[in-house]
């Protein structure tokens, strides 16, 4: 099938019923967990997925993208009226976002917001769809030695561009891939680490691991934050359309921010909490008037909030190619297509093109939704921020424990939720890098197929894994990204001493 | 002193989570010996030696030299946020000490109240034990009966769209199952 075929074909998946209501489901419950403090787009998916089991691959996965990306938008709610980013995705919005809603012009901020996120969907997911065809035959050039060392360069990347020790994020990644080696083996009859429970037998559900990582870490790190939220009256007067002539005003600024959004969030590991950060320091360096940042500046805000929902777009390209997670977000997502029995990779660009472009089109309707729903909700968002967290845990965790009790009826999928959970705080706690573990975890199966395929076809040789020249490019990108930070501040430091 | 505490139960919780990974580690490396197949102990003996290589090292940090030292414990990042960003990114605690509900930190109550909930489901279904455990949560929390009530609906609307819509067999438990 052609590309454009498979693409006129994903537009009619797109709009068809009932998966267009899945779609303005999943944004609209994007907007409100987004916009809801201490939640938010990790959490919101892991504990919908196995909701998404009866409603089939494409429903369930166009349910979990609509609600990623509606989280961007809605995490800029509690930023601008609370000072509280409602995810890390919209920690920069807070800087000028709170500002302005101190100064009485909350509605304007919301409405640039709104508009923003929804303008930089639509570009990068055009963009997206423009690129894909070179993307497909990027994709197919690679065979299971490159899909494994792919495999390794994602973990490698996700471990640096986390902040935190890299022994640490390798520890975590390891991890994940160990785990997934629980139950029969790949390719030969071996049970492993099943120490005779029939219930090992098929290994530990990664949905699971990532309910207990996502849903109870996250509740049990809320816990501890009582009180945290604050609480006070909003003004929120004006009209939407003040905002939105605002941020088209802001043409230039807006596209920018878009493009480096998607930039970042195509970077492995390199999610929306960094692209709104790098976003928002370029606004303020290539702005007249640099010294208004900070102190309500509406440029702060588009920029932030254009390039958080332009790395949408761009964590789908690893994420769907390589079936390497930009962020927890996506990683998530990555399981949810694993669940659906969807392999990244080749498969989504080749029999599964038109589901890939289904996707995309949601996407790019997703951010019409988010813009008639921002902007007509406008007035409702304070309610949303006044959601008492502490009622949250009790409520996530009966989601959880139900959710992760019907994947498979394995009373050993609850036991995982709380294992994980408990691990999952600890490791958050001393900056394990969850989104290495849990791309161990979900790609532990495919990573460990494409290595013993791998040495198969080579008669047991390791010297395949640099056996072509696509092989030996990801071999020398692999080092040179874990030696890349200790050069730099070896650079750093002779620069200091011969300064 | 309290700082030095907080420091010291960090610490703790961290060698803790390190020595988890170190013997769990172990032990699977271990076990891989004891495989039929080689193919199938060749990965997960790689990435158990993987942990216990990372976890020796993070253990054995402070005994290091100085350049290895560097590169086990310094933290990296190519995307690092500028600095004065930090703090934004993360709600501030509204104070430093851990909050406690009848002398107990909220996080192990939380945690030790959601065990509680899995053995209860265990023994006697999802469906009939999560009223349980909503009513447990609350009362210990001590939550006005407007947010228990809150809870409480949302909780069995959950549980009841799973058992009708998604037709999932929530009611079982081993009591129960053991009774009729």
């Amino acid at each position: 099938m052609s590309a454009l075929n498979a693409l006129i074909d994903g537009i009619g998946i797109a709009l068809s019923w009932p998966t267009l209501l899945w779609l303005v489901l999943g944004v609209t419950l994007g907007i409100i967990i987004g916009a809801i403090p201490g939640l938010g787009p990790n959490l919101g998916m892991a504990v919908v997925l196995p909701l998404t089991l009866p409603l089939g691959g494409t429903n369930g996965i166009i349910l979990l993208v609509g609600i990623y990306s509606g989280s961007m938008y809605g995490g800029s709610v509690a930023a601008i009226l609370l000072n509280v980013p409602g995810t890390a995705a919209a920690a920069a919005t807070t800087f000028d976002g709170y500002p302005l809603s101190r100064q009485g012009k909350a509605m304007l901020a919301l409405s640039a917001s709104a508009f923003s996120s929804a303008t930089a969907g639509f570009m990068t997911i055009v963009a997206l769809i423009l690129i894909s065809p070179i993307l497909i035959t990027v994709v197919l050039l690679f065979g299971s030695p490159e899909y494994f060392l792919i495999a390794i360069l994602g973990l490698s990347m996700i471990t640096i561009v986390a902040q935190g020790s890299i022994v640490k994020g390798l520890v975590a990644g390891a991890f994940g891939l160990l785990i997934s080696t629980i139950g029969v083996a790949q390719q030969s009859p071996e049970v492993r680490y099943a120490f005779g429970y029939v219930e090992l037998y098929d290994g530990l559900d990664f949905v699971a691991a990532i309910l207990g990582i996502f849903a109870v870490a996250e509740m049990l790190k809320l816990a501890t934050e009582r009180g945290s939220i604050a609480k006070q009256s909003i003004d929120a007067s004006g009209t939407p359309t003040e905002g939105v002539r605002a941020a088209l005003g802001r043409r230039v600024l807006l596209v920018k921010s878009a493009f480096i959004g998607m930039f970042i969030g195509s970077i492995p590991g390199a999610g929306a909490a960094v692209s709104n950060f790098v976003a928002y320091s370029e606004a303020i360096r290539s702005s007249k008037n640099p010294d208004g940042f900070g102190s309500g500046d509406l440029d702060g805000v588009i920029a932030a909030e254009s390039s958080n929902n332009g790395t949408v777009g761009g964590s789908l390209i690893p994420a769907l190619s390589f079936g390497i997670p930009g962020s927890g977000a996506t990683a998530v997502l990555l399981g949810g297509l694993l669940m659906h029995g969807l392999n990244p990779g080749p498969e989504l660009f080749t029999t599964e093109l038109s589901f890939t472009y289904a996707v995309f089109v949601s996407l790019f309707i997703g951010n019409i939704i988010i813009l008639v729903v921002g902007l007509s909700l406008i007035t409702r968002m304070e309610y949303l921020t006044r959601v008492d967290t502490q009622v949250l845990i009790p409520i996530v965790f009966v989601l959880a424990v139900s959710g992760a009790y019907i994947l498979r009826t394995n009373w050993i999928d609850v036991l995982t939720v709380a294992l994980f959970g408990i691990i999952g705080y600890y490791m958050f706690a001393h900056n394990y890098s969850i989104v290495a573990f849990i791309l161990g975890m979900v790609l532990g199966d495919i990573a460990e197929e494409n290595f013993l395929r791998s040495l198969e076809i080579a008669d047991g040789s390791f010297l395949i894994f640099v056996g072509s020249w696509p092989s030996r490019m990801l071999v020398a990108l692999t080092l040179l990204v874990l030696a890349g930070p200790f050069l730099k501040s070896a650079l750093e430091r002779s620069d200091e001493s011969a300064g | 002193m309290p700082d030095t505490l907080a420091t010291a139960r960090e610490l703790d919780t961290e060698r803790a989570l390190l020595l988890f990974f170190l013997v769990l580690g172990s032990a699977l490396f271990a076990l891989t010996f004891t495989f039929e197949y080689s193919t199938a102990a060749l990965f997960p003996r790689l990435t158990a030696g993987a942990i216990i290589i990372g976890s020796v090292l993070l253990l054995a940090e402070s005994w290091l030299p100085a350049p290895l030292q560097r590169v086990v414990a310094e933290p990296v990042s190519i995307a690092d946020p500028d600095d004065e960003f930090d703090s934004a990114a993360e709600p501030a605690a509204a104070t430093d000490e851990l909050p406690t509900t009848r002398g107990v930190p909220d996080a192990v109550a939380t945690f030790g109240l959601l065990l509680g909930y899995l053995l209860t489901s265990y023994l006697i279904g999802i469906l009939w034990a999560t009223p349980v455990f909503t009513l447990a949560y609350s009362w210990w929390f001590g939550q006005s009966r407007r947010t228990t009530a809150i809870i409480f609906t949302t909780a069995m609307v959950i549980v009841f769209a799973f058992y009708f819509l998604v037709d999932a067999p929530l009611e079982d438990g081993l009591l129960l199952e053991w009774i009729w």
